[in-house]
């Protein structure tokens, strides 16, 4: 017989290492894809939504394993665990606050040194204090890193309308730092108490009253029982997407509250309202298929009478519409209620461009949730993956356009400019956004995710990149003929 | 087995517990005591409060009211002493998806003061599981043979088992309930104590002391299985014609057939013998019911076959 030989700490700590990193690891790619590409503009918002992640997944991820239960019942006090678990997650923010820092925010316009430090300390403080707690109170990793991200922005701006109400007008920029800073501190106090006393009376409950939930949509069960098979699947996955509709509910009701404030908070309102479809996008996406993994009913849906397409297409539909309907629909009527003419939002929105991108965003989510095991998860492998796809894509292109003389000497342009072929790229990239939607499909209702099984995809949309580079450049930028 | 000895706490006290899930209760003023030593069952149909009790022991779920001792330790207190006092086999059992078979015993066993290594590698060889093999690669069946040796190796005084073979092939589900089971208890006669919920209540038929049958988050039944048996007896008699009336006293009729009849008695066979005695039966034999016809007998009293 013989004792243990490794200490617990350094198991767990090992354990838990590895629970965050990928959520550690696409939060740095991200941010170094975003600093090759040059971008800077989604380089703070990566880094809140990377450390709200993290420290959602603290304790998150143990809901998501179903592990809490194994976790709580080995012989070690939940203090030490939770100690731990703070430490490695302190660790891991300071690590993505330091590329943030390194890479992009040390260069970011500023207007003074207290709105960088608030920028960089701020979200890692909630994240290691706030996060945690809200994983718990929600049960949920994804409902700990959404709510721990709105429920600053959100008081901020009830007391920044207190302000309004009080003094009759907007508050000084100095206040509303002033609010920040101690606004966050006093929320991260807050969060820390709740996080170490949520932990010590943690209970493992699986009963009725499991976790936060949304309530029924529609008229309730009854409505939908009557409902045919395709209206139950289409309910069923609308409850799928409680996140995004949750997010939505709270810009619905902080709009409002903007419009209270008027001014420069219409203008960061406004600014907030082009993040809001990538948000909504990015998660619909990723909820639609692993978050039927993760909750183990995979299986017994793709063993229902109706064709696993059709499925699959119930579930494209819903999430496209919410993306459409909720993500773009919502801030363009808003924008249109409340024109703000300093910037160009409601017509963003709207642009072709950014539209296509806003699909291409959901699209991608679509395909990177169908090869994951839970929608967190999938939502922060997204970012990282698409913004490495676009890095590379563009540097193929820019070496290609540079180098092509390589592969032809000459050649006559036979379309440029005319009206048939401004479509062309757009075509094509909707037959891309086909093809990773079939290949979606294919893995969703497939257990198999392995290697050989996944790299004929990656081959094919390899092969689809370069015809997509090489024909543009044939079709818009031609070589002079000789 | 040990005496029941007042100056050594039981393994496991449960006093007046009630446990709810927002109006629903799930235990209701339930009581057990179980002495060291012994094999204790809890037997109750889907939902009738076994895991909410089990996670209650294990300070997993705070009860509402009544409170709950192991070896005399108050689990919300002094958990780590209660948990070093046991190992627990959930009814849905999750590991770490990228750890290996090994790396999820050695994860395990860094929690522990003991962990018998010898116990663990016979079996894993027992249990054909691969120590190379990934956690997300198991079966559900493989992950909780892995849960059980996890759970044995510790070689704790209590062993907290919700289902423990659910999802087991036949082979591997008797070794380990007549194998396995019997050799932890055996190792250290009337000191390891099994605590059992199971809808398989035949195959751990040999193996338990006492149980307690629960419907509904409440108490029906609890006994010693042995007392239990002689308690619950199936009489059946054979008369040369169809007799015309049938006074049985308290005695559930589970079967009239012709000349044939069958009935199933708590506690007053004699009495029921009697009478059926009394009626000139050609033959007339009695036979104890198993646990599980007790248990059926007493959550679906006269479904009993």
């Amino acid at each position: 017989m013989t004792a243990a030989t490794a200490a617990p700490s350094i198991r767990l700590l090992a354990k838990d290492a590895r629970a965050l990193a990928t959520a550690g690891g696409a939060t740095l790619a991200a941010l170094a894809a975003e600093h090759v590409l040059r971008g800077r503009f989604l380089a703070l918002p990566m880094y809140v939504l990377g450390a709200a992640m993290l420290g959602a997944l603290a304790i998150g991820h143990e809901y998501s394993h179903r592990t809490l239960g194994q976790l709580l019942a080995q012989p070690i006090r939940r203090a030490q665990v939770l100690l731990l678990k703070l430490i490695l997650l302190a660790v891991m923010l300071s690590l993505i606050a330091a590329a943030a820092w390194i890479l992009e925010l040390r260069s970011l316009p500023r207007s003074g040194d207290s709105d960088t430090l608030a920028a960089l300390v701020l979200p890692a403080m909630l994240a290691l204090t706030v996060a945690p707690w809200l994983s718990m109170v929600s049960r949920t990793a994804m409902g700990g890193a959404v709510l721990s991200m709105a429920l600053p922005g959100f008081l901020w701006t009830v007391i920044m309308l207190a302000y309004v109400r009080v003094y009759g007008e907007q508050p000084p920029w100095s206040f509303t730092l002033a609010v920040f800073w101690r606004g966050g501190l006093t929320l991260a106090a807050v969060g820390a108490v709740m996080t170490w006393f949520t932990f010590q009376r943690l209970e493992v409950n699986d009963g009725p009253v499991a976790e936060v939930r949304l309530p029924s949509f529609g008229a309730g069960a009854g409505a939908v029982r009557r409902g045919s098979p395709l209206v139950r699947l289409f309910w069923k996955d609308l409850y799928l997407q409680q996140m995004p509709i949750a997010i939505a509910v709270l810009y619905c009701a902080a709009w409002p509250l903007f419009v209270g404030l008027g001014g420069r908070y219409l203008e960061v309102f406004s600014g907030l309202s082009l993040f809001f479809p990538v948000t909504i996008a990015l998660l619909s996406g990723a909820l639609s298929s692993a978050e039927e993994r993760q909750l183990g009913t995979l299986d017994a849906q793709m063993l229902l009478p109706i064709a696993a397409s059709t499925q699959w297409t119930v579930k494209v539909v819903v999430a496209l519409a919410l993306t459409l309907v909720v993500g773009i629909g919502l801030p363009w009527v808003f924008m249109r209620m409340v024109p703000i003419h300093e910037t160009p939002a409601p017509a963003m929105l709207v642009d072709r461009p950014f539209l296509f991108a806003i699909v291409g965003l959901l699209v991608a989510s679509l395909y990177v949730s169908s090869l994951m095991m839970s929608g967190i998860r999938a939502a922060v492998v997204t970012v990282p993956t698409v913004l490495a796809f676009v890095a590379m894509v563009a540097y193929f292109d820019s070496w290609f356009r540079r180098n092509r003389s390589i592969f032809w000497k000459q050649f006559e342009p036979f379309t440029a400019g005319s009206g048939a072929m401004e479509y062309l790229p757009y075509a094509m990239a909707a037959g891309f956004l086909l093809m990773l939607l079939w290949f979606a499909f294919v893995n969703h209702r497939s257990g198999d995710h392995s290697v050989r099984r996944i790299a004929p995809q990656i081959a094919s949309i390899a092969v689809f990149v370069i015809a997509f580079v090489v024909l543009t450049a044939v079709v818009f930028d031609p070589v002079p003929s000789v | 087995m040990s005496a029941n000895n007042p100056s050594t706490p039981a393994a496991i006290e449960i006093r007046g517990l009630s446990y709810s899930y927002g109006r629903g209760e799930a235990v209701h003023e339930l009581n057990l005591t179980v002495t060291p030593g012994r094999c204790y069952g809890l037997f109750g149909r889907n939902g009738a409060g076994k895991t909410t009790t089990m996670k209650c022991l294990l300070n997993l779920l705070r009860p509402s009211k009544g409170e709950v001792r192991v070896f005399g330790l108050d689990p919300a207190k002094q958990e780590v002493a209660v948990k070093k006092s046991l190992a627990y086999v959930p009814d849905s059992v999750a590991f770490y998806p990228w750890m290996t078979v090994r790396e999820t015993l050695d994860y395990l066993a860094s929690f522990r003061d003991r962990w018998n290594r010898s116990i663990e590698g016979d079996l894993l060889d027992r249990f054909r599981l691969d120590p190379k093999q990934k956690a997300n690669a198991l079966s559900k069946g493989q992950r909780t043979q892995l849960a059980l040796i996890s759970a044995i190796c510790p070689e704790p005084p209590l062993l907290v088992l919700d289902e423990p073979t659910s999802g087991l092939d036949p082979i591997v589900r008797r070794e380990f309930i007549q194998t396995v089971i019997g050799a932890y208890q055996d190792a250290d006669p009337g000191k390891r104590t099994v605590f059992v919920s199971t809808h398989l209540i035949s195959e751990f038929e040999g193996l338990i002391d006492e149980f307690t049958i629960i419907d509904n988050g409440r108490e029906l039944l609890a006994l010693d299985a042995d007392a239990a048996r002689s308690r619950y007896q199936r009489i059946s008699a054979r008369f040369a014609s169809e007799p015309a009336t049938l006074d049985l006293g308290v005695a559930h009729m589970v079967r009239r057939s012709g000349r044939d009849v069958e009935v199933v008695v708590n506690g007053n066979a004699s009495d029921v013998m009697g009478r059926l005695r009394a009626l000139a039966p050609e033959t007339l034999t009695t036979e104890s019911l198993t646990l599980e016809e007790i248990f059926v007998t007493t959550v679906q009293p006269g479904a009993a076959a």
